[in-house]
């Protein structure tokens, strides 16, 4: 049986606590996604208002991890950012050097380590953010992407290969 | 044993790299306004952004003119590219089989890089079918070689019709393919004479049930196996070919299945991959149903090459010289050798990090480089880069930057240094 629509009053305090929560987490994953910051803003923008849009879904289908299925949707959205952008001359080294001023040290190995996840093709960096910065778990991962669980791993593993390769100067290497 | 060393490196990196990237509390009421009220933010659309916009209306137009997905739908960065978009060829050329039918639609060549683009729709209620591509160039009589760099769907260790991997969905109706002439796998070949070329597919299929494997090797994060857990998953294998079942792992590729038909060891290092697959599938488990080729003759556009001997030094200190530099309408191709200048000391693949070549190019964009490296018995380093390119054009300036301000070069169309300066290069095209 179809689950009543939610109310709009606990609609918007729940979207809220969303936002409070969660804002952060999704304007950084765009970051890393699509390498620059106003365009990262926008996303996490419409990551809201898809959230909002789409909450009834959330609830009818019960889906029980809220950031999983909001940390897709802002993937979806990057996608479609990406579809329409220009990013062959995107600079990611200048696109980190423009943010705020870290309140962490960062190391030169972090830098390097950021580039390459940033430079990763888009299916294994999508699990990299999602699985080890977000730490959504492996069928979290699978959720949020639509994948199952052995696409996840399997793209886990290539992606590590990759990240391994480069980190200890593999070759080829894509510019 | 679980190894988080990985893990736990990128999640200190990214959280420190972007520890100062935090939304406000007014952003945060601004999503919110936004959200609820169904706001659409405008996008912050820069310069770039008009220009792209107005590229899109050209490249929709172009579109427009095609039957089916074509190269400038593959490729749109290439719409302006007058001499390219005049070369593509209209071939729409369709195969129909018992299983399913695939047209290519469009080709180009450039002398140096071949795209095609194609479309494959399966036959409803057919059985799935097991496609082995090849694309061989013939010029001259002689057989080149050929090497795929990229491709958004085709497989050319061969692939599913209709696609057996589960929970994933390849756009079919949409392939684009870039293949090079090379003989090395990285360096242009280019050529001056028509190439004959040929894509060919073997369709091949099973009597055999077919499987998937309960579970695949371990994955980041999932506890190592041991040697004979490794054993046991190869038996698997080995069991199904016995029992004249095909046993798919969870990417739904036969490599594996077909490792573990008897054969001589040899052959893998003998035959060419898709030659050694087709080998084995077709001892017992699959049959050649059905072969089709689509073929066409193309005419390289002019291929330009560097009028003198060039050098340079990098932002290291290193010293290079360009063995070999190609400009076609669509690709830059630069073979490079690095040395040291006043040692014998050899060179490692570090001495490749922190600096890469920005080319402009007269009358024409570029891309950002792609580039591969390694180091030679003799103690320097190869290098091979390549850019795309959006036009002819008779000049190029090579500048070798620091990494860091690659971007500020480009932006600039120039260098940004005193340094950049006294190592920019000019290279005149014949």
């Amino acid at each position: 049986m179809e689950r009543a629509a939610v109310p709009s009053m606990i609609r918007e305090q729940r979207l809220n606590q969303w936002i409070e929560n969660y804002s952060d987490s999704i304007l950084r994953t765009c970051f890393l996604y699509l390498s620059d910051q106003p365009q990262a803003e926008d996303a996490t923008q419409d990551t809201w208002i898809k959230a909002w849009k789409h909450m009834d879904d959330f609830e009818r289908k019960g889906i029980a991890n809220e950031k999983a299925w909001l940390l897709r949707i802002a993937i979806n959205t990057c996608k479609d950012y990406r579809r329409t952008a220009w990013f062959r001359h995107v600079d990611r080294s200048k696109a980190l050097d423009e943010l705020p001023p870290q309140l962490i040290a960062v190391e030169p190995e972090d830098r390097t380590l950021t580039l390459m996840v940033m430079d990763l093709p888009d299916r294994y960096k999508q699990v990299i953010l999602l699985h080890f910065f977000q730490g959504l778990t492996m069928q979290e991962t699978a959720d949020a992407l639509g994948a199952s669980q052995s696409t996840v791993h399997r793209r886990l593993k290539k992606a590590e290969e990759l990240l391994k390769g480069s980190l200890t100067g593999g070759v080829p290497n894509e510019g | 044993m679980k190894d988080n060393r990985l893990e736990q490196r990128i999640q200190h990196s990214l959280n420190a790299e972007l520890s100062g990237l935090n939304t406000t509390s007014w952003q945060r009421n601004q999503f919110f306004e936004n959200a609820t009220g169904g706001t659409k933010v405008k996008r912050k659309v820069s310069v770039v952004g008009v220009l792209i916009a107005a590229l899109m209306l050209i490249t929709i137009t172009a579109f427009a003119l095609t039957n089916g997905f074509g190269i400038l739908e593959y490729h749109p960065d290439q719409s302006a590219n007058q001499a390219y978009v005049d070369n593509i060829m209209t071939l729409n050329q369709t195969w129909d089989g018992k299983y399913f039918s695939a047209t290519i639609h469009e080709a180009v060549f450039d002398g140096m890089k071949m795209t095609f683009t194609m479309s494959i729709s399966p036959k409803e209620n057919a059985d799935p079918v097991f496609v082995i591509p090849r694309i061989t160039a013939i010029s001259g009589g002689k057989e080149l070689h050929t090497f795929t760099t990229h491709s958004n769907v085709f497989m050319d260790d061969g692939f599913w019709v209709p696609c057996m991997e589960p929970d994933v969905i390849y756009d079919y109706d949409h392939i684009g393919v870039d293949v090079i002439l090379t003989d090395d796998f990285v360096t242009f070949n280019p050529v001056e004479d028509q190439v004959e070329w040929a894509v060919s597919f073997d369709v091949l299929h099973t009597d055999w049930p077919i499987d998937y494997t309960a579970e695949d090797e371990p994955m980041i994060g999932e506890p190592e196996w041991t040697d004979s857990d490794y054993e046991k998953y190869e038996h698997q294998f080995v069991k199904a070919y016995e029992e004249k079942r095909v046993l798919l792992n969870q990417a739904a590729m036969l490599s594996p299945f077909a490792d573990a038909v008897p054969h001589d060891p040899s052959m893998e290092d003998e035959m060419a991959f898709p030659d050694y697959l087709e080998t084995l599938l077709t001892q017992d488990a699959f049959t050649i149903e059905e072969k089709f080729v689509f073929s066409f003759t193309a005419d390289p556009l002019p291929v330009k090459h560097e009028k003198q001997s060039v050098n340079f030094e990098t932002p290291n200190g290193l010293l290079a010289q360009v063995e070999s530099l190609s400009v076609s309408v669509d690709q830059i191709g630069i073979k490079l050798r690095i040395t040291r200048p006043d040692s014998d000391q050899p060179l490692q693949l570090e001495d490749w990090q922190g600096w890469l070549i920005a080319v402009l190019a007269q009358g024409a964009e570029t891309s950002s480089p792609e580039s591969n490296y390694g180091p030679e018995e003799d103690g320097s380093l190869h290098c091979n880069m390549h850019w795309t390119i959006t036009g002819e054009t008779n000049q190029l300036i090579l500048i070798p930057v620091e990494d860091e301000l690659y971007f500020d070069v480009i932006k600039n169309q120039g260098p940004v240094t005193e340094e950049q300066q006294a190592r920019m290069v000019y290279i005149d095209l014949e």
